[in-house]
Order: C-alpha cells, then sequence, then structure tokens
C-alpha cells in the first residue's frame, strides 16, 4: 500500500512539471485542438510502419470490429475506423473507404504535450502509451490531428492503437491486419527488402494524412 | 482499504486543485471534470483493459468451426478463455477464409496456431451476442394475453408435459379454450374429410424454421415429418431470396437455386442486384474478397446493376442505376443485342446432348436445339416433341427423347444427332403424316425477347439502350468467361421469377455454364453424413407425411378438391413449380385458415413480424388462438413474433451448439465444414444435465407425446446394435463419424487427438463412438470440417466436374403449369411479365400517388434481424438512414439528417427515420437497411416474472416491474414495416405467383418532414 502511494506521489509530481510545460507550448498556439508543435520532443522514427492501401478497401469494417475485440476497447470509442466518402457525379458515382488509426507520426503532436510523459516513444520507436503513467488529462487526446486517441472510460487513461503489442510480440499479425480480406492493411519493418511491405513503401505515389501540419506519419497511404 | 480509497480521494482533490492552477489550459482542453475528479483509478492501469486472449496463450482452447453470424458458412478459429469465448478470426483450412486456397488438408492443427485468417465483422462480434444480457436462459409459459409480454417461467418437465398433453393451459389466465397438445395430432384421420388429398390430422402441425442449417434441418424433420408425420416443417428461402432462386429453379429444371460468376477466373462479372462487399453467400471475406483483389489487380472487371450503388461501386467498372424489379427488362434488352449482333455462343447452343457438347469442350449442354409442339390441337401442345409422338411403336426408352432437327429437316433423336438447327419454326410429320407445329426451345426463347425492342426495354428498365448495348458488348467480350452474379435484389418482387430467368439465361448465350471462369453451381458436399456407420435418416415406426403443406408449395390446385367443386380462381395461389420454403404463404394460410386450419405452430429462430415485408400484418394472425391454437417459440430472445407465443423455449446459440455440416454455395468447390460448439451451453439444464435447446426439446417432447425416433434405440449402426437419442449429441456426433468415414478420413495424429480432447466440448461424448471412429472424427473436428479438395480438383481442364450438365431455355414443367388464381398457363420460357400481383395489380400504377418505391439492402456488419445483439455492429452503425438522392432531397426541400415520415397504402401511419442525402441511389428510390428498428430482442420493457432468473443478463437487466430495456437496440427503422400488403388477398403481404416470391421492391411510400 505504502508503494503505490510513494508511486502516485511521483506520478503526481511528474504531471506538475509536464504539465506547466506543456500548457505554455499549447497557450501559445492559441488555437484549440491540434496544434503544430514547436517541440521536438519525442521526434524519431518507428521501425515499424503501415502502409494503407486504400483503393484496395472495401469498407466491410471487420478490422473495426476486430481491433474492438482485441482490445477491449469500450463502446463509444475506437483507435480505428473507416471514413466513407461519395465521390463522383450521379450516375457515374461511387464510395471510396478510408482506414484510419494511430500514424505513428515521426514528429508527433502527442508526445510533447503530455504532461507526465506517459506518451513516449518505446525501443521500437512506436508511439505508446504508459496507461500507469497516464493522468488522463486529455491533452493528447486533443492534440492528435488524426483523432486517433481517446480516453479509455474503462482505463481511465489515454488509450490509442499500440499495433497489438502483444499479438505482435507473439509473431501474429495486428488484429485489424490479420482480418483485413483484402490486404488494404500492410505492416512492414522500415528497411525489410522483398516484401510486400517493401514493395508497396517504394511506391513514388504514396502520402500520408494532413501533411501539411508537419507531423510526418510513418503511416503512408496509397491512393488518398 | 479505507485508507487507499482515503489516499485515492486526496490524491484526486490536490490534482483537481492543480489542475485548476492550469485553468486556462484546462478550458482550452475542455477536459471534462468528470473525468478529472474520477481519475482515482488511474493507478491501476490496464485493470479493465487486459487484452484477450490469443491462440499463443497458454491455457486457452482454441476450437474449429464455423460460422454462423450468417449463412455464407465460413470457418472460425474460436478462442476460449475460462471457458469464455473470447474471440473469432478465420479457420486457415476452410477454403471461405482464404479466397479459395487453403493451407494443405494435412498441416496438424497445432502448427496453424500463428496463421493469420480473415473473418468478417459479423463475425467478429459474436460474444456480445453469445452473451447478450437478453437471451433466455429458462422456458417461458405466457401469464397475459398474447402479445402482453406477460411471461413467467415454467419448469422443463412441466413444458413439456403441456405441449404433449395440451388441455386448458391458459384457464388460470380465464382463457377457457382448449389448447391441443402433440398426442392430439398423432393421428391418421383425415383434416378435412371432404378433402382427403390435404393429408392427415398431422398436418395441422406447423414448423417453421428461420435460420436453420444443415444438421439441425434434419434434426427438425426427424421430430416434424418423421416422427410426428406433417408435411409442414417449412423453410423461409422466400425472404431468403427465392426470387433469383427461381428464375434459377426454371433455368435447370428444379436441380439448382445457386449458380454465380466463378470469382477466381471470370474476366467480367455482371452483378444484379448482389451486393458482393456486404453481403452474399459466400460471404464478403471470400466472394467480395476475391473479386476485389483481383479488381485491384485489373484481372476481373464487374458493373453493378443495382439501384442503388453498393459498397462495391468502389471498384466496379460502372454502377447502372436501374429501375427496382425490371432485372429482367435489362437481360432481356441485353440477350435481344447479343442474338442480333451474332455474338451469342452457337456451338453451345447448338449442341443437342452432352456428348456432342462435351466434344466441343462443355461439360454442360442446353435444350435449345430440341422441338417444342406449339399446336393447341395437340394433346401434347406446350410439351417437347418426343420420338413417341412422331412414331408410337417406338419401346418406351426411345420414345420418351427429344427431338431435334438435323440440318437435312429430318427429326431426329436428341441423343443420336450431332449437327442440328438451332433456330426453327415449323412442322414435322408424324407416322401417319400429320403435320405437328414445332418451334426449337431457341426460336421461343427468342420470341420472348422480340416482343420488345431495346429501346423498349431500356425505357422499362429506366436506363438507356447505350447502357445495355455497353455491357452486353463487354459481357460477350471474353469467350466463356464472363458470367452473372445475381442474388437478393434480381427477382425479390412480383414476376422475379421471370426477370432472374432471363438473368440466368446470359450464361447459356455465352456458354459459360459450367466452365471454369464462368458461370458455376456448388460442389456439394465431401460425403454423407447422415447415412453410413449409422443410420440417422431411418427408425421403426418413421412416417411418411402426406398431403398439402398448409403453404401449397409443390402442390397442384387442380388435383384438389376445391378445384374440382368451382375450378378457379383458388382462394390464394398455388405454387407447384416452386422451390419452396414459403414461410411468408405459411403465415397467410394460417390466416386464412387455407387450405386447412393450424393446430399447433412451433417457430425456431424465426422472427416472421419483424423480418417478412408486411410481417406487421401477421401480428393480428399470432394474437388470435382461433387461428393459432398453440404457439411455441424456440428462439434466445423474446422477439417481435413469439411475443404472441404462449411458450418460449430457450434455445443455445452457435458457439454453445448449433451443430451443422455445411457444403458450399455456388461456385466450384467441394468441402463440408462441421460447426461444433466452442463453448458449454449458458442455457439452464435439466435435471439430468441436457442443456435446454431445440434438441433437448424436441426429444423430450416426442418421448412424452409417445412418437417414435427418439429415446431408446432409436439409432441403428451398420452393425445393428441400436443406439439411445437422448442429447443433441447422440446425433450429431455420430454424423461427423459418418462424415469422416465416407470422406475416407485417416485417423488424427496424437497430436491433433490432444488438440481435440484439450480444446473441443463434444470431445466430452466421445465415449459414443468406438476408438477408430473417434481418431477419423477428431482428424475432421481438429480443421474444422473436410476441406482435402481444392479449387482446381473440382476442375477437368475447363469443365466443372460436379456442375449442371443440362440448362433450358424452354421449361416444359413450368409452360404446363397454370396460375391457380387466372387459370392461364405460366411461359415456359423468357418472356417479359411486368410486375404485378397474382390477380393482375400493377402497383406502380396503383399506388401512384406515393411518389418513391423503396429498396431494402444488408449492411456488411449485420444479418437480417438478429446482429441488432452484436454490440460492436451497432456501434459502428448506430442506426439506419432512409437514403434519398440529392436531387429528390433538393426538390422537397429535405437536409440532410432531418426526420422524415415514410407512409404507404398499406401503413398510412407510417415509420419516422433519419434522412441521409446521397448520390448513390436512383432517383425516385430510397434505400433503407434492415437490421434496425427494433421493438423487442432488448428493446422494449417486458412485464416477465422472475426477469432476474429468466435472462442471462440477471439483474442487470431486470427490476420490480420484469425485464429493463436497453433503447438503444431499438434504433432506426424497419422497412418491412411499411411493405404493400395486397388487397386482394385478406390484406395479407403480397407474393408473385409462379414461386410464391415475397415483394422487397415495390412498395411505394410518400415522404414528408417528420
Amino acid at each position: 500500500m505504502e508503494k503505490k502511494t510513494e508511486m502516485d506521489r511521483r506520478k503526481f509530481m511528474k504531471f506538475l512539471g509536464g504539465g506547466v510545460a506543456a500548457g505554455v507550448g499549447v497557450t501559445l498556439t492559441a488555437t484549440p485542438g491540434f496544434a503544430k508543435s514547436k517541440s521536438k520532443k519525442g521526434q524519431g522514427k518507428p521501425k515499424y510502419a503501415m502502409v494503407i492501401n486504400t483503393p484496395k478497401c472495401i469498407g466491410c469494417m471487420a478490422c473495426v470490429a476486430a481491433c474492438k475485440s482485441e482490445n477491449n476497447v469500450p463502446l463509444g470509442v475506437t483507435r480505428t475506423r473507416v471514413q466513407d466518402a461519395e465521390r463522383g457525379t450521379y450516375p457515374k458515382c461511387y464510395r471510396i473507404f478510408t482506414p484510419e488509426l494511430c500514424n505513428q507520426c515521426e514528429n508527433p503532436p502527442c508526445i510533447p504535450v503530455c504532461p507526465v510523459d506517459a506518451t513516449f516513444r518505446n525501443p521500437d520507436g512506436l508511439v505508446v502509451i504508459d496507461q500507469k503513467k497516464c493522468i488522463s488529462c486529455g491533452m493528447c487526446v486533443k492534440s492528435c490531428p488524426y483523432n486517433a486517441r481517446f480516453i479509455n472510460e474503462m482505463a481511465k487513461a489515454a488509450d490509442k492503437c499500440d499495433l497489438c503489442e502483444k499479438r505482435r510480440a507473439q509473431g501474429l499479425q495486428p488484429a485489424c491486419v490479420e482480418v483485413c480480406t483484402t490486404n488494404s492493411r500492410v505492416l512492414g519493418k522500415v528497411g525489410e527488402k522483398d516484401t510486400q511491405f517493401a514493395k508497396l513503401s517504394s511506391r513514388k505515389d504514396l502520402s500520408v494524412l494532413k501533411a501539411k501540419l508537419g507531423t510526418k506519419p510513418a503511416f503512408k497511404y496509397v491512393g488518398l | 482499504m479505507k485508507n487507499i480509497l482515503d489516499g485515492d480521494i486526496s490524491i484526486t482533490r490536490r490534482t483537481v486543485l492543480k489542475c485548476a492552477a492550469l485553468g486556462s489550459l484546462i478550458a482550452l482542453l475542455n477536459v471534462k471534470k468528470t473525468q478529472a475528479a474520477s481519475s482515482h483509478r488511474w493507478r491501476n492501469p490496464r485493470r479493465f483493459q487486459k487484452t484477450p486472449a490469443t491462440t499463443r496463450d497458454k491455457d486457452v482452447k482454441v476450437v474449429h468451426s464455423v460460422c454462423l453470424s450468417c449463412n455464407s458458412r465460413c470457418g472460425v478459429r474460436a478462442v476460449v478463455e475460462n471457458g469464455k469465448l473470447v474471440k473469432h478470426s478465420g479457420n486457415p483450412y476452410h477454403h471461405y477464409n482464404s479466397g479459395f486456397s487453403p493451407i494443405p488438408y494435412a498441416t496438424p492443427a497445432i502448427e496453424t496456431l500463428g496463421l493469420p485468417s480473415p473473418v468478417c465483422g459479423k463475425s467478429q462480434g459474436i460474444p456480445s451476442y453469445t452473451y447478450s444480457p437478453y437471451r433466455l436462459v429458462k422456458p417461458l409459459k405466457r401469464s397475459g394475453e398474447r402479445g402482453s409480454g406477460n411471461f413467467e417461467p415454467i419448469e422443463w418437465d412441466q413444458l413439456i408435459k403441456e405441449i404433449a398433453e395440451g388441455g386448458k393451459n391458459f384457464a388460470h389466465l380465464g382463457e377457457d379454450h382448449h389448447v391441443p397438445g402433440i398426442k392430439e395430432l398423432n393421428s391418421d384421420d383425415p383434416i378435412n374429410p371432404a378433402a382427403p388429398e390435404l393429408g392427415p390430422v398431422r398436418n395441422g402441425f406447423i414448423f417453421i424454421g428461420g435460420r436453420d442449417q444443415n444438421a439441425r434441418k434434419e434434426f427438425s424433420d426427424r421430430f416434424v415429418k418423421d416422427a410426428l408425420g406433417s408435411v409442414n416443417r417449412v423453410g423461409h428461402t422466400d425472404i431468403c431470396g427465392i426470387g433469383f432462386r427461381m428464375g434459377t429453379w426454371a433455368f435447370t429444371e428444379k436441380k439448382e437455386v445457386e449458380i454465380k460468376a466463378d470469382p477466381l477466373n471470370a474476366e467480367y462479372i455482371v452483378l444484379f442486384g448482389a451486393n458482393i462487399y456486404e453481403a452474399l453467400q459466400p460471404g464478403i471475406n471470400t466472394y467480395g474478397a476475391i473479386v476485389s483483389n483481383r479488381s485491384s489487380n485489373k484481372k476481373v472487371k464487374f458493373t453493378i446493376i443495382d439501384p442503388r450503388a453498393t459498397n462495391a461501386s468502389t471498384h466496379a467498372e460502372n454502377w447502372i442505376p436501374i429501375k427496382p424489379c425490371q432485372d429482367g427488362a435489362f437481360a432481356m434488352g441485353m440477350i435481344r443485342w447479343i442474338v442480333e449482333n451474332d455474338r451469342h455462343n452457337k456451338e453451345f447452343l447448338s449442341a443437342p446432348n452432352p456428348k456432342v457438347a462435351a466434344k466441343r469442350g462443355h461439360a454442360c449442354y442446353s435444350n435449345a436445339t430440341h422441338l417444342v409442339i406449339v399446336d393447341p390441337s395437340h394433346k401434347n401442345n406446350r410439351k417437347f416433341l418426343r420420338i413417341s409422338d412422331l412414331n408410337p411403336s417406338a419401346n418406351a426408352d426411345e420414345g420418351k427423347a427429344f427431338v431435334v432437327l438435323a440440318g437435312d429437316g429430318m427429326p431426329v433423336a436428341f441423343d443420336k444427332a450431332e449437327a442440328v438447327q438451332l433456330d426453327f419454326a415449323g412442322s414435322v410429320k408424324d407416322h401417319s403424316g400429320k403435320e405437328i407445329k414445332v418451334k426449337t426451345s431457341f426460336n421461343l426463347m427468342l420470341a420472348g425477347v422480340m416482343e420488345h425492342s431495346i429501346r423498349n426495354y431500356a425505357e422499362l428498365a429506366g436506363v438507356s439502350a447505350e447502357q445495355i448495348i455497353t455491357v452486353a458488348r463487354e459481357f460477350t467480350s471474353h469467350g466463356t468467361r464472363a458470367a452473372v452474379t445475381q442474388y437478393h435484389g434480381a427477382g425479390n418482387y412480383l414476376s422475379g421469377t421471370y426477370a432472374a430467368f432471363s438473368v440466368a439465361m446470359l450464361n447459356a448465350l455465352i456458354g459459360s455454364v459450367d466452365r471454369k471462369g464462368g458461370y458455376m453451381k456448388s460442389g456439394g458436399s465431401a460425403g454423407t453424413w447422415n447415412d453410413g456407420i449409422y443410420n440417422l435418416k431411418d427408425f421403426p415406426g418413421k412416417k411418411k407425411p402426406q398431403g398439402v403443406m398448409i403453404s401449397r408449395e409443390r402442390a397442384s390446385y387442380e388435383k384438389s378438391t376445391e378445384f374440382k367443386k368451382k375450378g378457379y380462381p383458388s382462394k390464394r395461389p398455388w405454387f407447384p413449380f416452386s422451390r419452396g420454403g414459403l414461410c411468408v404463404e405459411t403465415m397467410s394460410g394460417i390466416d386464412q385458415q387455407y387450405p386447412y386450419p393450424c393446430k399447433i405452430l412451433f417457430t425456431y429462430f424465426f422472427n416472421p413480424v419483424y423480418s417478412i415485408p408486411g410481417g406487421y400484418r401477421y401480428k393480428e394472425t399470432l394474437k388470435s388462438a382461433e387461428k393459432v391454437p398453440l404457439h411455441v417459440s424456440i428462439d434466445i430472445t423474446v422477439n417481435e413474433s413469439n411475443l404472441y407465443a404462449d411458450y418460449i423455449v430457450p434455445d443455445v446459440t452457435y458457439p454453445e451448439g448449433h451443430y451443422g455440416f455445411l457444403s458450399p454455395h455456388a461456385p466450384t468447390l467441394k468441402f463440408t465444414g462441421v460447426r461444433t460448439p466452442t463453448i458449454e451451453p449458458l442455457t439452464e439444464k435439466t435435471a439430468d444435465g441436457r442443456p435446454f435447446c431445440e434438441e433437448t426439446f424436441l426429444i423430450d417432447l416426442a418421448r412424452a407425446a409417445g412418437l417414435p425416433g427418439f429415446g431408446d434405440n432409436s439409432i441403428k449402426g451398420k452393425d445393428g446394435k441400436l443406439h439411445a437419442l437422448i442429447k443433441g449429441e447422440d446425433f450429431y456426433l455420430r454424423g461427423i463419424a459418418n462424415l469422416a468415414h465416407a470422406a475416407k478420413i485417416p485417423e488424427a495424429s496424437a497430436d491433433d487427438s490432444v488438440f481435440v480432447e484439450k480444446n473441443y466440448p463434444v470431445a466430452k461424448f466421445k465415449t459414443l463412438l468406438s476408438p477408430e471412429e473417434w481418431k477419423k472424427t477428431c482428424y475432421v473436428l481438429a480443421r474444422g470440417g473436410v476441406f482435402s479438395t481444392s479449387y482446381e480438383d473440382v476442375f477437368d481442364g475447363e469443365k466443372h466436374k460436379f456442375g449442371l450438365k443440362r440448362v433450358v431455355l424452354y421449361n416444359e414443367e413450368l409452360a404446363t403449369t397454370r396460375n391457380s388464381v387466372t387459370g392461364e398457363y405460366f411461359s415456359g420460357t423468357l418472356k417479359y411479365v411486368q410486375p404485378q400481383t397474382p390477380t393482375g395489380t400493377d402497383i406502380e400504377k396503383a399506388d401512384k400517388e406515393y411518389p418513391f418505391t423503396v429498396i431494402t439492402h444488408k449492411m456488411n456488419v449485420h444479418t437480417q434481424s438478429r446482429t441488432v445483439l452484436h454490440d460492436w455492429s451497432m456501434e459502428i452503425f448506430p442506426e439506419n438512414f432512409v437514403v434519398m438522392h440529392e436531387n429528390d432531397a433538393k426538390k422537397l426541400s429535405l437536409k440532410d439528417g432531418v426526420r422524415v415520415r415514410l407512409t404507404s397504402r398499406s401503413n398510412p401511419k407510417g415509420i419516422v427515420g433519419k434522412l441521409k442525402v446521397s448520390k448513390l441511389v436512383r432517383p425516385g428510390c430510397l434505400g433503407v437497411s434492415f437490421h434496425y428498428g427494433h421493438t423487442q430482442m432488448g428493446a422494449s420493457p417486458l412485464p416477465i416474472q422472475k426477469a432476474d432468473k429468466v435472462f442471462l443478463g440477471g439483474s442487470k437487466v431486470a427490476d420490480a416491474n420484469g425485464m429493463i430495456a436497453n433503447p438503444r437496440l431499438g434504433a432506426g427503422i424497419n422497412p418491412n414495416d411499411l411493405s404493400r400488403l395486397d388487397e386482394a388477398f385478406a390484406n395479407t403481404p403480397m407474393i408473385d405467383p409462379v414461386g410464391g416470391i415475397p415483394d422487397f421492391s415495390s412498395t411505394r411510400v410518400k415522404v414528408e418532414k417528420a
């Protein structure tokens, strides 16, 4: 019990320090929601990345359901989604689908705003959340331009995609990748060769979501 | 404990205080106070967030089975942690989870656990369905008037006794009427002594199955047909989509209901009313996935012909927003253009018999060249000319042969001819020199097509002639590597039989039937399961059902006493040519007590009030104790229909039961997926430990009513030994042993046996089988079925080995069948038939003042009615919409998101839904999906006694007043609540006169801001 209280205090102190710093950073921009972060904190390159082949997506939503199931994501929030939209003019019109999830930015806005350093890069370079440290303040949620984060009311902490950490450790694909029946979500190790991921990564027509924000997502899209 | 709590609170307070110091920041970030205030739980991270088990975890169970979230029959791999089902993925042994390319069947199960295998979002949602708090765990008896929702739990033995014996079962409610019991119907007396052709009183027992599949279907048959002897075990093929199936039925002479384009090798596919990225069987992760992957690689192109641009529009070559109910006009326009431009496959069509067809590289031939008698004075008018018509002295076998016309104009037996005439109209001479007017099937088919011009067809279909020609040109530009995939939308309406017949005919025109890349049926099952080592079909005292089904399917009016007395019209249509499975006409027959009254109705996993277009009409049927003297429902929840039942028997969901032997849908492939439970049943149990479910109920009821085939000594082994049938496994596990035997399955390795015995709930019944049988069964169970035949194995070169073998341009049986209402013959070949009711009402004209047509569809994360219990399906799409074309919305000044009221002639009060403005629907049409608009299954509170004991959710869904509702389950609207009823037939749901097709596409509505 004492140990717990001790931990709480440490977390609390960190919160104070981090919170103030981040508070200043955000206030300066004076824009609610996402702000282009000037901080270089948290910059880096993840070792894993995904290429999302949007033209292949058929909007079946299996990935969304699989993620909920895999990660016990509470109702009302989600780690991944598939946006749909209509294109063209009648009758030459059609539906398009865009899967979305944490983009693993090289310049992530969510890391510098975290008042307690609960969001950080793990040894794989992936932006992850230490839910033990997280104080559920919601700043990272607001800072993410991709709407990839949420407060998990069950865990009382921020939450987002971690590319199914446990499954990857077991040599399994992330849940959304496994169920993607059209291979629209292709995960790979950055720099790997002769794989589908490598082939897709080398395409010249890749783009990222909201490139202008300078977040440099490591996850690239085909056909955005 | 207190200290921690105190500590928590104080930290929380300080946190809040410090947060307040950053006031501006907090305000800026809009962090809710509640979040901050409740942050006392943050110290224990992922406490609620434990990641569910995976196949790689220790101490989990992994079971390969078959999904039943819809009828697509994909494989599943269930992960079970501490007895709880936590996850579904696909089964890598199964063709349907692997794009038709599964892993080698011999792979040891344990080696597959790391392999990825997809399955769709419906299957992912299965834990929330299985553990829905609204599931019943105890049987219920009505404790108030029908439909009031007053139920009370009843003890199992008492339930069985009351249903077996009958009596004044509701006297305590002041209801004096006699309730018939099963025993009372176990009699060979005629149900109507004045009309003995209707069969015995046994037929007063009616069993309607909703989602019933092989194994449970046979089990129900054993009770209904074999033990009790009633003809009335009715399926629900009609609402499942009998429309397009009737076209196939005519095209294949009642041999097949589904044929589809080969997704793996077709170069061009025309989709008529087939929603391949959201529904279909095989499902999204099979058919949709193969087509989409090949389409991305530019290997296949496809066209969508549908009033709604389905999700497949994302990859489609083009979308043709056709007018609802007019698929036939489009197809006939195509046929006319194809023939007029000489682009039909004459080599295929002119082959008079299988031998010649085979020589030309085809596994199938057609009757295009066969001569039909078109001579009203001839006794065999409308029938095929046979050798016996020309030469009465020919022996019986030779006499039966069809006749074709050789190149020199001489009539010859079809099986002895080679080069024959395809398009002929004229006469031939019989032995006496008398002329008989004849035409070839091809000529008759073409004559039907030529009744309208292409421009005419285009106008009927609401498209341009150019659109018809474009599709026809593309369709005839790929040799035999093109085909049609038609589904629900291509015939689910009045006159749908002829629409779907012409759609199917397109494939004969290019000769792609039974060819790789073409139009193919399923290759069938991997082996027989209900006979072999154990005879699961026969037993001493087995009855042979006699008489006419209450739906009048597969029965001729002309043979009835009613016809002999008064001729045409019949009171309601009869359906001698129908594929059958007519639950709608069964319900209407019950309502009208025609042709005889119902005494006992059992509904299994069936929700007619919700799922039938116009099903709301049957509320009054089900309310009436005169029309339905006893109604027993077997289901997992209280739904919109069994709300009116007298008794509800709780059933298991498919992870707990629903054993099944699932053979492939069209096209191609040959396998049998085997469904066994993945977890233990969640319903309560009988005194001797059997779960409450359909099987336990029917077994106990049969025993109590003294019916044969159940109980001791009911199943005979090949060795002559008799075995008891007192639990489901006595039947099903022996079925799996039969299958393993028939498919020549080897014995499982020690590892595979351990895998099954450690993981599979069914393993505890292994002693029902001999050790050798069990080992072979383990081989099958470990892999979730028999998948030893590959896609390539079903072909001999380009030819489908298990194909249709014969298709027809002219269907003699259909041509000699009459509409029982008008007395007129149906056309035996293609004919444009304007959608109309059996008495000839054209709804488009009759309901002119209702400007919009409602069209319906399924969504990718839903099945028909029951996926409302899938939490994530309801989260991904919390409600459905009234989807209106943007031009129509503009005209009516309706904005996206407003609430609109839809009213129809049959539902003038209407229903209110949310508008979605879109480009992706044809102007004049409103797209409304199913799945939503529930009023039961948890959506409304119910005054059920002891609700905390009755429902799986216990006190979570119960209070002093009964069951507590979750209003979220009632979101959205049900388009069936608007459907047009047929005034000419007692205001019951509209049906087509040939097949008994329920109408999903003709209802017209008005829209106004709500």
